[in-house]
């Protein structure tokens, strides 16, 4: 369960996130919002990189920001959307490293690698040459590497950037089978929304405009918003609400 | 986590080319090191000094790994702190470059070995010596490569260590060219200093990010983390530097040995044992100076450098303290037995002729110039014939007399050479001083 009270987060003299409360179980949140909504400050508070400037984050009842954060990071798999590898690594040696380096121990490391591999289906896959794979199987150990070691938060910024259609499929359907943690996931996509979510949340100009679920966002639709869906009309609703406010 | 980067560091492309760089430079400079302890010693940890350069450029590469791959963002929030996580790339770059110096020494080693000199407590040191500028290469390069992300890091890393490595050799002794066999390492200095650039390394490691991209990401809490660590390698790397500053050059001369080797009859010449591979050849001068005729007075003895009196070193410069009613000494500088013969000739000259004593100390200049051909065919003569494997500052009439004199070392039977320079002696000591 993540909590998240009163938080306020910015750069400098610019305030992107102010006053957010909301409470996270376990399942997969999207987050949606509009550019500069604040939904990477977000993901990047919630993972511990920035010290939020006021209000409180708490992970299955423990703060984040104020405990060791050796033993708060064991708990958070993140990854970002713009991320890397070293290309001369194995699929399954890149997997280890994100398992080393997230404080897996040794024992179990080999264990929670192939775990996360072949949740991912990379199994047949862990001995290729990271520069080998293909832009989707790259994503998949991508997601190996915010998965690896079973953390109770995962936190994904846009993951589906760049995919195909059949990658998106694919992604959506690995993304899927990760219940048993609080999934955040930042997207513009309402379709992966429609597709993977449990909850939605809706995160405009520093503030939560929405949490619940998909078919309720759906409902917030005005048959005048644009839109292909119920879900996409729902959320330019949302946003043209916002912005008359 | 070591073997993953081992196995996929670039520094395992250059690993074969930086390994044939050390073997050449080991073998090629010269090889009158192989059979004497010292001079091998010195001779297999050059080449990590004069490779230095490629270790800091290879740091430099290994720590900028995470800015060419893109993986910055990704990585700050791991459990594992950002110090752990630099100490398998620069320990894997270290690992390379100590083993490649550690097969260059154990080559060196078991050429020397095969002959089985004494001395060999005198090789340690000088393995110490190598791993330290390794070390500290290393340590130039992570930091170069910290504050410079860019691609350009490993080849400023590279060049700048070339020039600070180039200080460090001349000015403090942590890389030597060769190993006189009067000269050994102080264990407690080198091994301060090894320690230094093992400190010196962690410093590097403990260091925050310079680069203004990294830094802004990181809250003043994460870098809080390495706070602890970074003070303790802090104060550790300033007292070990430190010590090592009070401490100053490790080289420092040996005690005189306690036996030595010593060949020749009506001619004694003493060197140090750790020179048994240069024995023969000196029995060959000596018989060649006791079958000289006997207008040729012989000196009686001569010593080798250190061999009969304490040698010192006072703020960097050799004192030789107390040399009266001791015997002439000699060198045999990178492995030349030539420095001997020159030396033997002088000294035969010098109680053979009767220079004048008075100034201008001359008896004329065609006397004084038949004088040095002879000096010249002597020193040629003791050699063994051949030319001198050293050049001198000679010029004129008096390089010409001096290769007239070789030349007849290597010309005309003994017979006729030992008449040719008896005659010489009896005209120069019959002539006057002016």
């Amino acid at each position: 369960m993540l909590t998240i009270t009163n938080l306020h987060q910015g750069y400098g003299r610019n305030t992107v996130i102010e006053g957010l409360n909301l409470t996270m179980g376990r399942g997969l949140h999207a987050l949606l919002g509009p550019n500069g909504a604040g939904k990477s400050t977000f993901l990047r508070t919630l993972a511990t990189i920035l010290p939020p400037r006021l209000g409180q984050i708490q992970l299955d009842g423990i703060e984040l920001h104020r405990n060791s954060l050796e033993q708060i990071r064991r708990r958070i798999g993140y990854l970002p959307q713009q991320f890397g590898f070293d290309p001369a690594m194995t699929v399954s040696e890149f997997t280890c490293y994100a398992a080393w380096a997230r404080g897996v121990p040794r024992p179990v490391r080999g264990a929670a690698v192939e775990e996360a591999l072949d949740k991912v289906g990379l199994c047949d896959r862990r001995d290729e040459k990271m520069r080998k794979l293909s832009g989707g199987m790259v994503r998949r150990a991508g997601i190996a590497w915010a998965i690896v070691g079973n953390p109770s938060l995962i936190l994904l910024d846009e993951p589906t950037v760049g995919l195909d259609p059949m990658q998106r499929i694919n992604f959506r359907s690995i993304i899927s089978q990760q219940r048993d943690a609080v999934i955040v996931l930042s997207t513009h996509l309402t379709d992966d929304v429609d597709a993977m979510a449990d909850h939605v949340v809706v995160l405009d100009e520093g503030g939560v405009r929405f949490q619940g679920t998909p078919p309720e966002l759906a409902e917030q639709a005005d048959a005048s918003s644009p839109g292909n869906t119920p879900l996409e009309r729902g959320y330019t609703t949302l946003l043209a609400d916002s912005q008359e406010r | 986590m070591l073997l993953i980067h081992v196995k996929r560091s670039p520094v395992r492309w250059i690993f074969p080319v930086a390994l044939a760089f050390n073997l050449a430079m080991l073998f090629f400079r010269n090889r009158y090191w192989i059979g004497v302890w010292p001079e091998t010693s010195a001779a297999a940890q050059m080449p990590a000094y004069l490779t230095s350069g490629l270790a800091a450029a290879a740091a430099a590469w290994s720590v900028g790994a995470p800015h060419r791959h893109g993986t910055v963002e990704q990585k700050l929030p791991l459990a594992v702190p950002r110090w752990r996580r630099e100490v398998p790339p620069v320990a894997t770059v270290l690992l390379y470059f100590v083993l490649i110096s550690l097969i260059v020494q154990a080559i060196a080693f078991g050429l020397t070995l095969r002959t089985n000199p004494p001395g060999i407590e005198l090789w340690p040191g000088y393995v110490v010596m190598g791993l330290t500028v390794i070390c500290l290469a290393v340590a130039f390069g992570h930091v170069v490569g910290k504050a410079l992300s860019g691609r350009f890091a490993a080849a400023v890393a590279g060049l700048a260590w070339f020039i600070v490595s180039m200080y460090l050799g001349s000015q403090w002794d942590f890389g030597v060219v060769s190993g006189p066999v009067y000269n050994e390492l102080d264990t407690l200095t080198v091994m301060v200093r090894l320690l230094g650039a093992v400190a010196l390394i962690s410093l590097a490691v403990a260091l925050p990010n310079f680069l203004a991209r990294e830094r802004a990401a990181v809250s003043r809490r994460t870098e809080r983390r390495w706070l602890r660590p970074a003070v303790v390698v802090t104060v550790a790397a300033v007292v070990l530097c430190a010590v090592t500053a009070v401490l100053g050059s490790p080289v420092k001369g040996r005690e005189k040995p306690a036996e030595v080797l010593c060949v020749g009859v009506r001619l004694k010449v003493c060197m140090w044992p750790e020179h048994q591979k240069y024995q023969s050849a000196v029995e060959d001068i000596v018989q060649r100076a006791e079958r000289l005729p006997a207008v040729f007075v012989l000196p009686g003895r001569f010593d080798e450098y250190g061999v009969s009196y304490q040698m010192r070193v006072v703020d960097g410069v050799i004192d030789l303290t107390d040399r009266s009613g001791l015997p002439p000494y000699f060198y045999i500088p990178d492995g030349s037995t030539w420095a001997l013969s020159g030396t033997v000739a002088t000294e035969i000259m010098k109680v053979s002729l009767r220079y004048c004593a008075k100034a201008p100390f001359s008896k004329g200049e065609q006397v004084d110039l038949r004088a040095n051909e002879t000096e010249a065919w002597l020193e040629a003569f003791l050699a063994g014939g051949g030319r001198p494997d050293y050049h001198t500052n000679r010029s004129g009439e008096a390089a010409a007399a001096a290769r007239r004199g070789e030349e007849r070392a290597n010309h005309g039977s003994e017979a006729e050479q030992f008449a040719w320079a008896g005659e010489r002696v009896t005209e120069y000591n019959a002539a006057s001083c002016l």
